[in-house]
Formats: structure tokens, C-alpha cells, sequence
């Protein structure tokens, strides 16, 4: 088994915005009017490209998610990136990380795309499920102080629509629906991996290691990634009695490779301190607004702030960024050996953003990055023969129509229409008079 | 009327329907409930006093404020009502003067809308609740807290800096962040209610309306379409005072709102 499994994440952010000091905010009251769509449509496809150009590369997958009124990640609509990139692409797996559930009115709306996803692809969707950050609540006008309770209400009720034959009803406490019977129902049995991207909330955390889901964690220091990964493995083990797989773990860390680790450093600093600057530009009134956190959870959260010493995203050096762990930076020997330690140290079994777009990089240097990951990092972490899990596993779906026929013949119910004699036909077969007996029935013409 | 009287107030505990409540309650005569607003929600302020020297001054503190976050049955103002309703049962408070300030004068005229016969005069200080499209309440819950301490004190913040203690402060910080969650409950989807107008102009008990003049939270327009929609309502603007008004001038804001109530009669309310 492929010790690492790796992902390309992209933000798709719009880098030409004024500076930090410049801006409030690069959310909510960053205004559109610096977006020009000129701009925007030529970074849509080098981004695009770059994740297309990924399955070529031999990565596992990519990673796409759902941000709004940002410059920060232009994505506000995940689903249709994944359906461009199912099109575009034939093997790898495809992870939106993820829907947030409780800006949707009707979740069911997720579980519908999710499903034609699953269906269009082949069964290679991951289904990632987010609450949405504090100020998507502020975009959206939806209260935040019942986003954990819709969150996860939303979370079952879109599992059991894809799980359940239906007609069935729900009647949650915020949900509240007569008929759920999704069409189509997803490929992936019993459905589509679900994600838990999340920060090193506890609750996120212990949430995923109850239900066996994998749990993404988003740019931290190596620090707390530590103690969010060993409470993943503490809990499954202690209150839920199984020991998790490593791939029930991934680590968004940005990594940047080049050919020796000063060119590694000279090519990424700048667009690695615009990220963490200017990217991550947001006010804690914005990250965190009221109701977002209940005053327990946030004093919590201040206090580990404090007694790690944790400085702001934007306060740190380059430097600290590095040394930190928060990015990985070097040559391939470097990042094989931080992945190494990454693999020993927290027992994950996946990384994402492993080579590829920040913040303000040039497609020709995320290309670069990409290629030399695929040739000189990624085969370290894999099976000799260097195959992606996908190109080890049986894909999901026939890829063939004569593999389809061979595997599950004809589907089981056939298409009848009553004729205005009482009679049924196959509609299928109507046409041949042999199979369909007395019709076709003559034409007037004929007659 | 003075400002400079030591707190004089007791908190009683109750239990109504399985909530323990706290209500303040000080002072003598006739009976003046005060709801408080998305401001001071917990602060027992000299305003209050000032109110006590003339008054039964009752004064609950809404669910959730104390606790650091909103109960998870109280999903709108009408659970309030019913709330506050059993709360003054439980303290045999039959008949009295209500008055709201900001949020609370959205609760108290729901109160009256719905309980007519418990209020004899409705006094809304600075209210928020109704759609004035043309000068929307201001966007506080999101906002820069700097920005938001100077629109409560019209520009002058003064010695008020510390109203939203910054994250360092993590105590204060997190005690002003678990009162606006509760905030977030009531108004971050609702900021007006549609339905309010109708409500007001079914209201026949004496009202009274009390307006700063440079209010940059809810500007005094709100508080003159009130006026325009309660039948009975007079209007006292008061000048060089904000949002902020209980606090940048208790004793002159207690005034006027003692004034109107005395001069409501105190028998039983029609």
C-alpha cells in the first residue's frame, strides 16, 4: 500500500488586491470592484490546468471548496469546478472539501449535485462537509449561532438520502421534509467518502473519529497538528474501540519543491508570505463573529492561543512559517524527509496541497512545483511501479460499454408503455417485429 | 435627577419553566419593567438607579445573557414574551410600566402587543425592529469593535474604550462575546420584523417614545416612524446624545422616561 496519498488543493485565489495594510479585510468588505473578469478568466484556467494536469502527474486527487465574497478563494461554487474537472479527467479522485451545509436552506440540494457528481465521475467523488467560516455567515446572513446544530443535521439527513431508498420523510429540528428521494443516487457504496475538513477544533475532531470519517486538517503549525492528530487516534481508540487507518488522516500543508532548497526558498517565499499576509488578512470580527462560538469554546480557544504562544498568521516570519511546519519548503531529499517525519510523527496517510498553487505564484512555477514533486517525491512514498491508489484499486465504474454489458447485463426493469390495445411493449425492443410481436402496429399510411 | 448612587439593586434567582432567570429589582412605588437592550445587557447601570429613586424597578436579564450563549428554545422575540410573561407571574407583577431600550423596546412592544392588559404605559428607548429602508440600522455584529464603540457614543468614545475589551483581554472579551451571541440568536437573520408595524399600531396603552438625536446604530428615524405607527405615542428627541444615551446622560434620559410614566395614570391599565 501507497504509504502517502497526495492531493492537489487549490484556492483559486484573486491575488491583484491592494496590500494587507491596505485592506480590512480580505473578506466581506473587500470590494468586487477590484476583480476584473478579464483577469479572472485567465487564472481560472491556469488553475484549472494545473488540476487537470494533476492525474497526468500520478497525484491521488484534487481538492476544490466553497468560499464566498473573497478574494481569498473564488470558489463560491465547488460543485462546478468538480463537474469540469469530472469531465476533464478520467481516473483521479475529486474532493470537494467541502459543501457547507448549513448556508443551504435545503441540504438536499448537496446531496443531489454530490450524487450526479458520483455518477458523472465514475464514483470518484469525496464529499468534504463544512459548517463555512464566521464570515460566510456574515456574507450569507445566516445565523451562526445554529450552524453546529443544521450542520450536523444537514450532515445525516444528506447520508441517509444517499444510503436509504426513499420516499422517507425527515422532520428535524431544522429540516423539515415530507418527501426525500434523491435522484440519482451516488455510484460510491454505502456513498462518497465523507471528509471533515476542520481547523483543531476538538469537536471537529472528535466528531470525525466518531463516525470513522477522514479529517482534513487545515494549515497549522506542526505543533498543533500533533495534538489534533494524536486526539483523532486517542479517540477512536479509547471511546470508539478501533485504531483509524492513516488515511483517515490528511494534512493541508503547502509544499513547494525545487531543484535545491536555496532555489526552494527563493521561489516561493514571496508568494508563501502573501498567503499568510495578505490571503489570510481577516479580522478575528470577521473570522469569529458573535454566535459563531459559544463564549465557553471561544475563551477556550483564546487560552490555547496563549499558552501555546501562537502568533497570528500574519505576524509570522517567513521563517517561523517554515520552521513552524506550517509550509514545507525544499529540495526533493528535504521534502521527502519532512514527509517522512510527518508519516512518523502524526501518523497521517495523506497530504494535501503536496506541490502546486499559493497565493500568488505563476502558473510556470506551479507546474514546475508539480512535476518535480511527481518525479522526484511523490515514487519515495509509493509501491514500486509509483502507481496512484486509483491506478491499484478496480475503478468504480465499467470503462467500457463492453466491460458494462459483461458486468451487469441488461439493467433489471425494462421500459414498457401500454399500447391503446391494453397491450404492454418493451420499448427498448419495439421496433424489432420479432421481439415485439404484433407491433409496430401499421402506420396510417400503410392502411 | 442624580446619577451618583451606590447600585442599590438585589438579582433574585427564579426558576421559570426550567430556566433559571435572574431579574434585578430595586426601588419602591409603582412597578417599571425594563427590558435592556444588545448594549450594557447585563450591566446594572446608574440609569437603573436612577429609575429605583422613583420606582419598583424590575429589571430580568434575557436568557442567555448570563450564560454565555442563547438557549436553544429561544428562537425569537415571541419566546421572550412567553418568558418574560412567567417571569413576572412568578413575581406576582401584575400590572406595570414597560420600557425598552434598543432590542429591548422591540421585546417590549411585542410584550404589549401581545399581553395588553399586564401594561399600563410602553416607553421604547432608541428601538430597533422596524424596516426604515432608507436609514437601515447599522451593521454592528460583524463590524470593527472600534468602530462600533465610536457609533454608540456618536463619535466620542471617551472613557467607554473598554465597552468590547479586545482579545487579550480574554475575560472581558469573551463576556461581551458570548452577550452578542445571544444577540446573534434574536437579530442577525431578523434585524427588522415586517410584522412589528401592524403590532404597534394595535397597541392602545400610552406610549412614549425616546430618541437621541445623533443615533448612528439605529438612526432617530426608526424612533419616528414608531411615533408615526403607535397610536398614542409622543416622542422626546434628545439632543447631543447617541445610541449610547443610558450611559452618556442616565440621569436625563431617566427623567424623561419617569416624567412620561408618572404621568400615566396608575390605575388599572384598560
Amino acid at each position: 500500500m501507497n504509504r502517502l496519498e497526495f492531493y492537489l488543493f487549490h484556492l483559486m485565489p484573486y491575488p491583484y488586491i491592494p496590500a494587507a495594510e491596505d485592506m480590512e479585510s480580505i473578506w466581506i468588505t473587500l470590494s468586487n470592484g477590484y476583480y476584473d473578469p478579464q483577469v479572472g478568466h485567465r487564472l481560472y484556467h491556469e488553475y484549472l490546468d494545473q488540476m487537470v494536469l494533476a492525474e497526468k502527474l500520478g497525484y491521488d486527487g484534487v481538492l476544490v471548496n466553497e468560499h464566498h465574497q473573497t478574494a481569498y478563494a473564488v470558489q463560491p461554487a465547488p460543485n462546478l469546478w468538480a463537474a469540469y474537472l469530472a469531465a476533464k479527467t478520467q481516473h483521479m479522485k475529486i474532493g470537494v472539501v467541502g459543501n457547507a451545509l448549513p448556508l443551504h436552506r435545503n441540504p438536499l440540494r448537496v446531496a443531489e449535485e454530490i450524487a450526479m457528481l458520483d455518477v458523472l465521475s465514475g464514483g470518484r467523488i469525496i464529499s468534504g462537509h463544512v459548517r463555512a467560516m464566521g464570515a460566510e455567515y456574515v456574507s450569507a446572513g445566516s445565523d451562526p449561532t445554529l450552524s453546529k446544530d443544521r450542520f450536523w443535521e444537514a450532515n445525516d439527513l444528506i447520508e441517509k438520502a444517499w444510503t436509504e431508498d426513499g420516499p422517507f420523510q425527515w422532520h428535524g429540528e431544522h429540516y423539515d421534509l415530507e418527501y426525500v428521494n434523491v435522484w440519482p443516487k451516488p455510484v460510491q457504496k454505502p456513498h462518497p467518502p465523507i471528509w471533515l475538513p476542520g481547523s483543531t477544533s476538538v469537536e471537529t475532531i472528535d466528531n470525525a473519529a466518531k463516525r470513522r470519517y477522514p479529517f482534513m486538517l487545515t494549515p497549522t503549525s506542526n505543533w498543533l497538528s500533533k495534538s489534533a492528530f494524536a486526539r483523532y487516534y486517542q479517540v477512536a481508540e479509547e471511546q470508539f474501540g478501533y485504531t483509524p487507518h492513516p488515511r483517515q488522516l490528511g494534512r493541508l500543508c503547502h509544499t513547494h519543491v525545487a531543484e535545491t532548497d536555496e532555489q526552494a526558498h527563493r521561489e516561493a517565499r514571496a508568494h508563501i508570505l502573501w498567503f499568510f499576509r495578505n490571503a489570510l488578512k481577516i479580522p478575528g470580527f470577521h473570522m469569529m463573529p458573535a454566535g459563531y462560538n459559544t463564549r465557553d469554546s471561544m475563551q477556550k480557544t483564546l487560552e490555547g492561543k496563549v499558552r501555546a504562544g501562537a502568533k497570528g498568521f500574519g505576524e509570522l516570519t517567513y521563517e517561523e512559517l517554515v520552521e513552524g511546519g506550517y509550509v514545507i519548503v525544499g529540495s526533493p531529499q528535504t521534502v521527502i524527509e519532512k514527509y517522512e517525519q510527518l508519516i512518523e510523527d502524526f501518523k497521517i496517510g495523506m497530504v494535501m496541497s503536496a506541490g502546486g498553487h499559493l497565493g500568488t505564484m505563476p502558473h510556470w512555477m506551479v507546474q514546475k512545483n508539480m512535476y518535480l514533486m511527481a518525479e522526484e517525491v511523490i515514487p519515495h512514498f509509493r509501491d514500486p511501479g509509483g502507481k496512484p491508489t486509483w491506478a491499484q484499486q478496480e475503478p468504480n465504474v465499467p470503462q467500457t460499454l463492453s466491460e458494462y454489458s459483461a458486468r451487469y447485463g441488461k439493467p433489471k426493469l425494462q421500459p414498457k408503455v401500454r399500447l391503446d390495445s391494453g397491450e404492454h411493449i418493451e420499448t427498448i425492443t419495439a421496433h424489432v417485429p420479432e421481439l415485439s410481436g404484433t407491433w409496430p402496429v401499421p402506420t396510417p399510411a400503410d392502411t | 435627577m442624580t446619577s451618583n448612587t451606590a447600585p442599590t439593586q438585589t438579582d433574585i434567582q427564579l426558576d421559570v419553566q426550567g430556566w433559571p432567570s435572574t431579574v434585578r429589582r430595586s426601588g419602591s412605588g409603582r412597578t417599571v419593567v425594563f427590558f435592556h437592550g444588545a448594549f450594557f445587557p447585563t450591566r446594572w447601570l446608574p440609569f437603573h438607579d436612577d429609575l429605583a429613586a422613583r420606582f419598583d424597578m424590575v429589571a430580568p436579564v434575557t436568557p442567555g445573557y448570563l450564560e454565555g450563549g442563547p438557549p436553544a428554545w429561544m428562537l425569537g422575540f415571541d419566546d421572550l414574551v412567553l418568558h418574560h410573561r412567567a417571569l413576572l407571574d412568578a413575581l406576582d407583577v401584575e400590572q406595570f410600566d414597560l420600557v425598552g431600550y434598543d432590542i429591548g423596546g422591540w421585546m417590549a412592544a411585542n410584550f404589549a402587543s401581545f399581553y395588553p392588559d399586564r401594561v399600563r404605559s410602553l416607553t421604547a428607548i432608541a428601538p430597533m425592529g422596524l424596516r426604515v429602508p432608507e436609514a437601515p440600522a447599522m451593521e454592528w455584529m460583524a463590524a470593527d469593535p472600534q468602530r462600533v464603540v465610536e457609533a454608540l457614543f456618536n463619535g466620542d468614545a471617551g472613557d467607554h474604550a473598554d465597552l468590547f475589551p479586545p482579545p487579550s483581554d480574554i475575560g472581558g472579551f469573551v463576556g461581551a462575546y458570548g452577550e452578542n451571541g445571544v444577540t446573534a440568536r434574536l437579530i442577525w437573520e431578523r434585524r427588522y420584523d415586517t410584522r412589528l408595524d401592524r403590532r404597534l399600531s394595535n397597541i392602545r396603552v400610552p406610549a412614549h417614545l425616546v430618541s437621541p438625536d445623533d443615533d448612528r446604530i439605529i438612526p432617530a428615524v426608526h424612533s419616528d416612524r414608531w411615533a408615526e405607527i403607535l397610536p398614542t405615542a409622543t416622542l422626546t428627541r434628545l439632543s447631543g446624545v447617541g445610541h449610547a444615551l443610558l450611559v452618556q446622560e442616565p440621569a436625563r434620559v431617566a427623567q424623561v422616561v419617569a416624567d412620561f410614566i408618572e404621568s400615566v395614570p396608575s390605575g388599572v391599565a384598560s
